[in-house]
């Protein structure tokens, strides 16, 4: 069963570790664009939107759940808990 | 060629006179210099000719990431520029975190050099591997925030990163910085006007590609198990609550900061309580972000909701704004700081730099060296929030009395005489945030590091910490570090915090997760650690320490190219040897005879000529540096 990734925008402290995470699990490289997961921060307002892919967009591969992992690789990365994880 | 790990592989040459764009592998100078500012200093070194002045088109502005950045490495985010300092004509860099260092890796770079200048305004735009350089007549004249707006409306690409400068920039004003990810500066040394000297906007990145490391799965595990661990530090802590304001309390207690253009040393109770319960009590603080990689979120989004500055908002307000504007200029009001520091980063202004010279005015005013006939009718009163408003955006504009204070306050107190001198509170003539009387090794830091007056080449935070002596030994290999007052083993201490300060510069990864916060944070064998995952090159931590201690003989090579610069230039201002600083540490003041000491024991430590305060050429030798003989 493939988990989903639920966010929680208002911890998100926009660190893109989860970004990260998620194009290591993907390309076992570093970078953004591969990454199912986008974030958008509103620098003068201090708000954050975390976009997760189900779909395959600009380049950004679809997210799958991390099935080959114990837990998805961007909750895991996240250092402020913004990641929930929801079995489905 | 295949990719290096960790690294991009290209350096970008833009040639803005000739709109001429090239792009040619790090590898080469790689295999001869550590990635990051090693590559960057030699370039730096090499490309900068002789005799020119420091806003001349032909000197290069040198962009890196370095080599951890854009990777899982914590905090591993750091972009730093080179380039000829405009204030001292010396070495000159300035390092910003955020997000613009990361992306410009996955475009495949680890850097820009930047030489010539358009013949109008321009701005580069860097998609992947095709670089243009694009009219940006449109964005001239707007503030670094303005000038983000327009090119994110513009540029409709996902990952965009930004840096810009402001007007000030644009004017040349000495205290221009650059701004990456909209509240991140590079500040220091003038970057942003040798930017605007190029008549160089913004530079745009996006970048799709990614970083290989030679241990995947090593570097992974390794990167996560030291992110949990700072996770469980007080100091993550503490940065992640408060920020880095949550240390202007202890400064202040310690009489160390400098107040009112350095005439004292701690702000009065009734002036710092403000600003400290403002702090503890998070008056302002809405939540904490982190730059690209970094786990620990030390940047503070503040908003001022009621009173004169209310609508003030944005991130990185720091200890150092408290002492610039709270101390040096002597406002007691938190949301006036924020509110001032906000101004400074849309002007595109160095928030020390451009408060100096401000601080030199109000004290020729109160001495009554400048008349109101010579301040456009400004009152200068310390502490008016409205007037040093007004200062900052004349300073931007070379409006009026801004273009005196423009170049920097040893620029300002040449022009205006009158004994004003005394006043201008500079090292190498970079202007200065850092108290230098209390604490011996801080002081000695600020007055031998290469860029001029600065507490982030060398700068021992160790002394104001409580630390055993066992400890002690085994970190620094002296037996103290918590001894304000001594002079004894300060020169180890700071030799040991040039050679971290330099290692990070080549790895990217930001001062604040290491031992320059905290003991309990990264030292040189963690970064070793990741470092040797990532690359497949096997190094320890006193190897770094090694590679950190050949980037510090590369600035001082261009130094010594560069400027005439000896043992003369190492002497801290003569207000910290004649006025006594206040607080706790009442009257302490540099000495002389002791301070002659310091300086032989900092030389010695290197074998360096005690004469000159330049190294030998043997010394170039030993350092892996014979070219430079």
């Amino acid at each position: 069963m493939i988990p989903t990734i639920e966010p929680r925008h208002e911890r998100c402290g926009a660190c893109n570790l989860c970004v990260l995470a998620c194009a290591f699990h993907h390309e076992g490289a570093f970078g953004r664009r591969s990454a199912s997961i986008e974030i958008h921060k509103n620098e003068r307002e201090g708000e954050v939107e975390i976009v997760i892919f189900d779909e395959p967009r600009d380049g950004h591969k679809a997210c799958d759940g991390c099935l080959n992992e114990d837990r998805p690789l961007c909750a895991q990365w996240c250092p402020v808990r913004a990641l929930l994880i929801r079995r489905n | 060629m295949p990719q290096p790990f960790a690294i991009a592989g290209h350096i970008l040459r833009i040639d803005l006179t000739r709109r001429a764009v090239s792009i040619e592998p790090t590898a080469p100078l790689n295999a001869r210099f550590p990635a990051g500012m090693g590559v960057n200093n030699w370039l730096l070194l090499e490309e900068t000719p002789l005799g020119k002045e420091p806003l001349d088109p032909e000197n290069p502005l040198i962009f890196t990431a370095g080599t951890l950045v854009g990777t899982m490495a914590p905090t591993a985010c750091r972009m730093t520029v080179s380039c000829k300092n405009v204030l001292t004509g010396g070495f000159g860099s300035a390092s910003a975190g955020g997000n613009f260092g990361p992306e410009l890796k996955y475009a495949g770079f680890d850097h820009i050099v930047v030489t010539g200048r358009a013949d109008g305004p321009v701005y580069i735009d860097i998609d992947d591997q095709a670089v243009t350089i694009v009219d940006a007549g449109e964005l001239w004249g707007q503030t670094t925030w303005e000038t983000e707006q327009a090119l994110r409306a513009g540029i409709d690409r996902p990952t965009l990163e930004l840096l810009s400068i402001g007007p000030a920039g644009e004017n040349l004003a000495a205290a221009a910085c650059i701004i990456v990810s909209h509240t991140r500066s590079a500040s220091r040394c003038g970057v942003g006007a040798v930017m605007g000297s190029k008549n160089l906007k913004a530079i745009a990145v996006s970048g799709s590609r990614t970083l290989p490391v030679a241990d995947p799965q090593g570097f992974v595990s390794e990167s996560l198990a030291m992110q949990r661990y700072l996770l469980g530090v007080d100091t993550t802590r503490n940065l992640r609550k408060f920020g880095t304001s949550t240390s202007f309390e202890a400064w202040n207690h310690l009489g160390s900061i400098p107040v009112r253009n350095f005439q004292a040393t701690q702000m009065a109770a009734d002036e710092a309580d403000g600003i400290a319960t403002a702090v503890k009590e998070k008056r302002y603080i809405d939540k904490a972000f982190g730059c690209f990689g970094c786990p620990i979120m030390c940047s503070q989004y503040q908003r001022v909701k009621t009173g004169p500055h209310a609508g003030t908002r944005g991130e990185k307000v720091e200890s150092q704004d408290y002492w610039d504007f709270g101390g040096k200029l002597g406002i007691s009001d938190p949301a006036a700081v924020i509110a001032l520091s906000e101004l400074c980063t849309r002007l595109g202004l160095d928030n020390t730099n451009a408060t100096n010279p401000i601080a030199w005015a109000l004290e020729c005013f109160q001495r009554g060296l400048l008349t109101p006939e010579e301040t456009d009718g400004l009152d200068l009163e310390w502490g008016n929030v409205e007037v040093i408003g007004e200062l900052l955006e004349k300073i931007a504009h070379r409006d009026g009395i801004g273009d005196l204070l423009a170049d920097g306050s040893l620029a300002a107190a040449k022009r205006l005489g009158r004994g004003s001198e005394s006043f201008a509170l500079h090292m190498k003539g970079q202007d200065l945030a850092e108290e230098m009387r209390v604490f011996k090794g801080w002081g000695l830091a600020v007055a031998v590091a290469e860029r001029g007056g600065t507490h982030t080449q060398g700068g021992p935070l160790t002394e104001r910490m409580p630390l055993d002596a066992e400890l002690s030994m085994q970190r620094f290999g002296v037996p103290t570090a918590f001894d304000p007052a001594s002079y004894e083993h300060k020169a180890e201490l700071v030799v040991y915090y040039q050679r971290l300060h330099n290692l990070l510069e080549i790895v990217g990864i930001c001062f604040y997760a290491t031992y320059w916060c905290g003991m309990q944070m990264m030292g040189p064998d963690e970064v070793a650690r990741l470092y040797s995952l990532a690359t497949g090159k096997t190094k320890t931590g006193d190897d770094l320490m090694a590679e950190g201690e050949q980037i510090l003989y590369l600035q001082k090579a261009f130094n010594m190219r560069h400027t005439d610069f000896d043992r003369a230039a190492d002497y801290p201002p003569d207000r910290m040897m004649r006025e006594g600083a206040s607080g706790p540490h009442a009257g302490a003041r540099l000495d002389r005879a002791d301070w002659d000491q310091l300086l032989d024991q900092y030389y010695d430590l290197r074998g360096w000529d005690r004469v000159s305060g330049r190294p030998t050429p043997e010394n170039f030798r030993a350092v892996g540096l014979p070219e430079l003989v």
